[in-house]
């Protein structure tokens, strides 16, 4: 009997193509909303987080903890003040500290940031899962005008080791503001992480003090112009950095370190746990996302009442269908479970769809996403979450066709064998 | 054998009787035409001898079995398994094939089923023999969509269907009223043949007074149906 009312819910779906595929339109594209949105939701979560791990503490001129990790970390934004040399010295000094990486922002290179810092770096920065970093070909800085890539970087312009390139100031593509009396050697290429990192150029501190040591507010001091070879003699140590990452020896000095820095008097300092920042990061976006998740529900019931609406306008010129078949002897509960059985497939085939297009899209748009935002939308088979999501849908799509099918027995109740013309 | 007693039915609760019969019996194997004008009360007695509606008051024995006492899923099936229905026009499910129309009887009553194969040796084989008996060339037409016959053709295969699996009872409603003059004798010839064949017991309902004398019993609905508007 299931067989049969199912071999008639198909027929009849078939019968109607134009307006049952309008409606699995209706339903897919939903389906693509809501999913897309959660993808793009869980994966910048888990892209954010993977970015840095290991790390204790960050230390920034005194601004917002958001901020700070945002742009030491996750090279967004500008840092509005610096650390002096000193107050990095000392802080770094401290007995509890195990290691300091000491980061200098503010250059460009064709679009992409430049990282000033030191070989601490490359020793000591970990993602994701405690992973270090690791150089697919070179080395670290052997050399003042040493610079080392981040995958992307050298995938997008092309550059092998020993290139040379020149850095521009400021995070613009403006010609005038190139430091091209001093070009960097590439000296390595980093492999891929899936961070930020891959989009960036790292350079020694030493590099980046080199290329401004001539230069005073943004521009070159007219008159006075070190040369590359004149500036390796000199003593090339920098008067101020953008912020520093900083390792500790034990986990319980966390808190003591970091009220140093938010005390120190020599300057006004912010020291942040880069997982507390990260939550206050998510605290902020957390607006955001009930929002994005709020539409995306509308949009699902929007389509289920697309649906309803096509299966209760169909049910007038159906009167004689029913007829028909309670005359060769279905039963009122066939007629329910036909209907039932119809607004079952219309979600099935509607959710089908919607994963297809999902799938698709990301196919296509995975590359640029990655390349414009950083973000790594991985093609993976449906997590519990993304079917826990498609399973509600589609029992709520079953339940709104109960509406229909109760009406469409109620009307054949009435109608018995009589012709409706 | 068909008997209806005391039975009395409105569809609304505010309406008059639509339905008044003292008495009423079909014996087995007998062919009754009932003539009655729109009104006289044909649409509800067919649908009580059906099942489709639960009686009011009353009883109406079909064969054996007091439907008036059954439940409605047990009516359900009470049709299916012994009777066969035929309307005026509108018969066939237009998204299903000729040869999908035909055995619906049989996908709802595993009797129907059974006696279709007992007979052919499958159930399409058995719909197909009586598409046949109707003067229907399934080769032919088979594969043509339904909403392509002619009105003749489809009321051919709507007797097909309502005949397969030799149901002891077939009611038919005005049937022929759609049909030209010239089709509408040949059908009547062709339904009787198969009827006679398997020894079914006939309802007919129809205005139309040219038919009657191929029946067993003419009697007109006004003169068992008290509540007829005549």
């Amino acid at each position: 009997m299931i067989a049969t009312l199912f071999s008639l819910a198909c027929k009849s779906l078939t019968n109607r193509l134009l307006t049952v595929g309008l409606t699995v339109f209706a339903i897919s594209f939903s389906v693509f909303l809501l999913l897309g949105v959660e993808k793009i939701r869980t994966e910048a979560k888990g892209s954010f987080a993977n970015t840095i791990s290991g790390t204790d503490l960050i230390v920034g001129a005194r601004s917002g903890s958001v901020q700070l990790l945002l742009y030491s970390v996750f090279r967004i934004g500008n840092a509005t003040n610096n650390v002096s040399w000193k107050s990095y010295q000392a802080i770094s000094n401290s007995k509890e500290v195990a290691w300091t990486i000491p980061l200098s922002l503010g250059d460009s290179h064709r679009g992409f940031r430049v990282l000033g810092t030191t070989n601490a770096y490359f020793k000591h920065y970990r993602y994701g899962s405690k992973k270090h970093l690791r150089f697919e070909t070179g080395k670290p800085f052997e050399d003042v005008f040493h610079a080392v890539l981040g995958h992307e970087v050298a995938e997008r312009l092309g550059y092998k080791l020993n290139d040379k390139i020149v850095l521009s100031h400021g995070i613009g593509i403006i010609a005038g503001n190139d430091h091209a009396d001093k070009p960097f050697r590439i000296s390595g290429v980093l492999a891929k992480t899936g961070t930020p990192l891959d989009r960036t150029i790292h350079v020694s501190l030493k590099g980046m003090e080199a290329i401004h040591i001539d230069w005073r507010s943004g521009a070159p001091i007219p008159g006075m112009s070190v040369s590359a070879k004149e500036v390796r003699q000199l003593e090339l140590q920098p008067k101020a950095i953008t912020a520093f990452l900083v390792g500790l020896k034990s986990k319980l000095s966390i808190f003591k370190i970091q009220r140093r820095v938010n005390q120190f008097r020599g300057e006004p300092l912010l020291a942040i746990l880069p997982g507390v920042a990260l939550q206050e990061l998510w605290d902020l976006m957390s607006m955001a996302e009930a929002a994005l998740g709020l539409i995306s529900v509308f949009v699902v019931v929007v389509s289920l009442l697309v649906m309803l609406t096509m299966l209760f306008s169909s049910l007038n010129e159906r009167r004689r269908e029913m007829a028909i078949l309670r005359s060769v002897g279905a039963r009122l509960s066939h007629i329910f479970f036909l209907l039932v059985f119809e607004a079952g497939l219309i979600v099935f085939f509607g959710i089908l769809a919607g994963l297809f297009f999902l799938y698709s899209a990301l196919y296509f748009a995975q590359p640029i996403i990655e390349a414009e935002f950083g973000l790594f939308l991985a093609i993976q088979t449906l997590s519990t979450h993304e079917i826990f999501i498609l399973t509600i849908l589609y029992f709520s799509g079953l339940a709104l066709g109960a509406i229909p099918a109760y009406r469409a027995c109620r009307q054949s109740l009435s109608d018995g064998m009589n012709i409706h013309l | 054998m068909i008997n209806l007693s005391n039975v009395t039915f409105r569809w609304k609760p505010d309406d008059n009787f639509a339905l008044d019969v003292a008495d009423f019996s079909v014996a087995t194997g007998e062919c009754v035409f009932i003539s009655g004008p729109s009104g006289s009360g044909k649409s509800t007695l067919l649908n009580l001898l059906g099942g489709v509606i639960p009686t009011q008051q009353g009883s109406i024995i079909i064969g054996e079995t007091n439907i008036s006492l059954l439940s409605a899923p047990e009516r359900d099936l009470y049709r299916a398994d012994h009777m066969g229905l035929l309307f005026q026009m509108f018969n066939l499910m237009p998204f299903l094939s000729i040869l999908d129309n035909a055995t619906l009887p049989c996908r709802f009553s595993w009797q129907r089923r059974q006696r279709a194969v007992e007979k052919s040796g499958t159930v399409e084989a058995e719909a197909r023999r009586l598409l046949n008996r109707m003067g229907l060339d399934i080769e032919e037409i088979g594969p043509r969509s339904v909403n392509l016959l002619s009105t003749g053709q489809q009321q051919r295969v709507a007797a097909a269907r309502a005949l397969l699996g030799s149901p002891e009872y077939v009611i038919a409603d005005e049937p022929t009223s759609a049909l030209d003059a010239d089709t509408k004798f040949a059908f009547l010839n062709l339904l009787f043949e198969e009827i006679k064949a398997v020894g079914s017991t006939l309802v007919f309902v129809s205005h139309d007074n040219d038919l009657g004398s191929r029946f067993d019993r003419t009697i007109s609905l006004s003169e068992i149906n008290k509540a007829a508007k005549v």
